[in-house]
């Protein structure tokens, strides 16, 4: 698929193909991008899994690690 | 019997006067478009007012003297003959088209219709003087009075809210919105109203709005932006948070292939006065056909330098497509 940019300025539209330097630039970011989701996602999880492990935790009346409390904890 | 001599009893008409003829008392003669009546008889006395032979009978009236002569006074084909307000008077004629109209007092040749209109489109008005076109206006355009107000125009509507660019795209990778769009000397504000939707129906990938500066997309560590999401399946509300960046990622679960709305209010564009600040908007339908969907709003700020020429990018995975209609509120 063609890696391109639509440019819309006051008095025209031009559509130009991403070459050199700046197609090279367009894919990094897409896959820095991608990467920052990825982490972003995985810190999600396991702020996710740390909560339900607090919870359990303390239905069992069992000691919170500082990371579990930290879920739990304002 | 005895006669008697009553004379003539009733005049005698003998025609054009003749030097050669003998008149007779009650001859009636004609001469330089008078009447003469012989009053002595006598043969070789030219006729005259009052002579010992001749009295006129009827003088001839100034030629044309009551009517002008229109011979004279009509001297091209075509023209018209009135009254003014002393005497007959002459109308030209009028050029091919023009109708016959009515002054404040005399009549006068004006253009009619059949000849002012020359284009599809003109219409026709009045102005001081008679009928006149008023070219067609382009697309668009609304008729108005001008700023004298007293005749038509074709102008823009004046608003506080214009708007500045629309169009469609297809099967692009970024969209940008370049300086010239954001003229910050007219508008305070602008909100640009974007659909977008991924081509191929994927999910992956993901976007960023990229501030753009010259032409170019900034780097550096120039923006800071903050957000929230939420989707409809949960209440949970996860916040976005990028600090010290060139961008904000937006759409960071992909464009989808259901067509999402995008909002992007933005201040401070090409102003010296203040740095930019962005509200970015965005609903998306779910990509999987359920009733579901993701709401994300961004608030972005460009600590821009104060000569800067403002854009800013949409960047996307390959192959997106959408709308966008750009507005400037003054």
């Amino acid at each position: 698929m063609t890696i391109n940019k639509l440019v819309i300025e006051k008095d025209g539209v031009n559509l130009v193909d991403l070459e050199g330097a700046e197609l090279q630039e367009y894919n990094d970011r897409i896959s820095a991008n991608q990467t920052v989701i990825q982490a972003e996602e995985a810190e999600k999880t396991a702020q996710a899994t740390l909560k339900a492990s607090a919870k359990a935790k303390l239905i069992a009346g069992e000691a919170l690690t500082e990371a579990e409390a930290n879920t739990v904890v304002l | 019997m005895a006669t008697i001599n009553l004379g003539a009893i009733k005049f005698n008409w003998k025609g054009a006067y003749n030097n050669s003829t003998a008149y007779a008392v009650d001859d009636v003669v004609s001469s330089g478009g008078n009447s003469y009546v012989c009053i002595q008889a006598s043969q070789g006395n030219a006729v005259g007012n009052a002579t010992a032979y001749w009295n006129i009978m009827s003088a001839a009236g100034t030629n044309g003297s009551n009517g002008t002569d229109l011979s004279s006074t009509l001297s091209t084909r075509g023209d018209l003959v009135f009254k003014n307000a002393s005497a007959l008077a002459r109308l030209a004629k009028g050029t091919a088209g023009q109708v016959l109209g009515q002054g404040a007092n005399d009549p006068a040749w004006v253009n009619g219709s059949s000849s002012t209109l020359t284009t599809q489109g003109d219409i026709l008005f009045r102005d001081s003087s008679g009928l006149q076109r008023l070219a067609k206006g382009s697309a668009g355009q609304v008729l108005k009075m001008n700023s004298a107000a007293n005749a038509p125009e074709y102008g823009t509507v004046s608003s506080d809210y214009v708007k500045i660019a629309s169009g469609a795209f297809n099967d692009v990778s970024n969209v940008d919105f370049a300086a010239s769009l954001f003229v910050g000397s007219t508008y305070k504000s602008f909100i640009n109203m974007i659909e977008l939707e991924d081509q191929d129906g994927g999910q992956s990938g993901n976007s960023e709005f990229r501030p753009m500066v010259s032409g170019s997309p900034i780097s550096g560590t120039a923006v800071s932006s903050c957000g929230i999401a939420m989707n409809s399946s949960s209440n949970t509300v996860s916040g976005l948070g990028r600090d010290a960046a060139d961008s904000c990622i937006i759409y960071n679960d992909g464009v989808r292939e259901s067509r999402a709305l995008l909002q992007i209010e933005s201040n401070g564009m090409n102003r010296s006065d203040c740095n930019n600040n962005h509200f970015i908007n965005n609903i998306r339908p779910n990509h999987d056909g359920a009733i579901r969907c993701r709401w994300d709003f961004h608030a972005v700020h460009h600590n821009r330098t104060a000569s800067s020429a403002d854009g800013y990018r949409i960047q996307m995975n390959a192959g997106a497509k959408g709308t966008y209609c750009l507005y400037g509120r003054k």
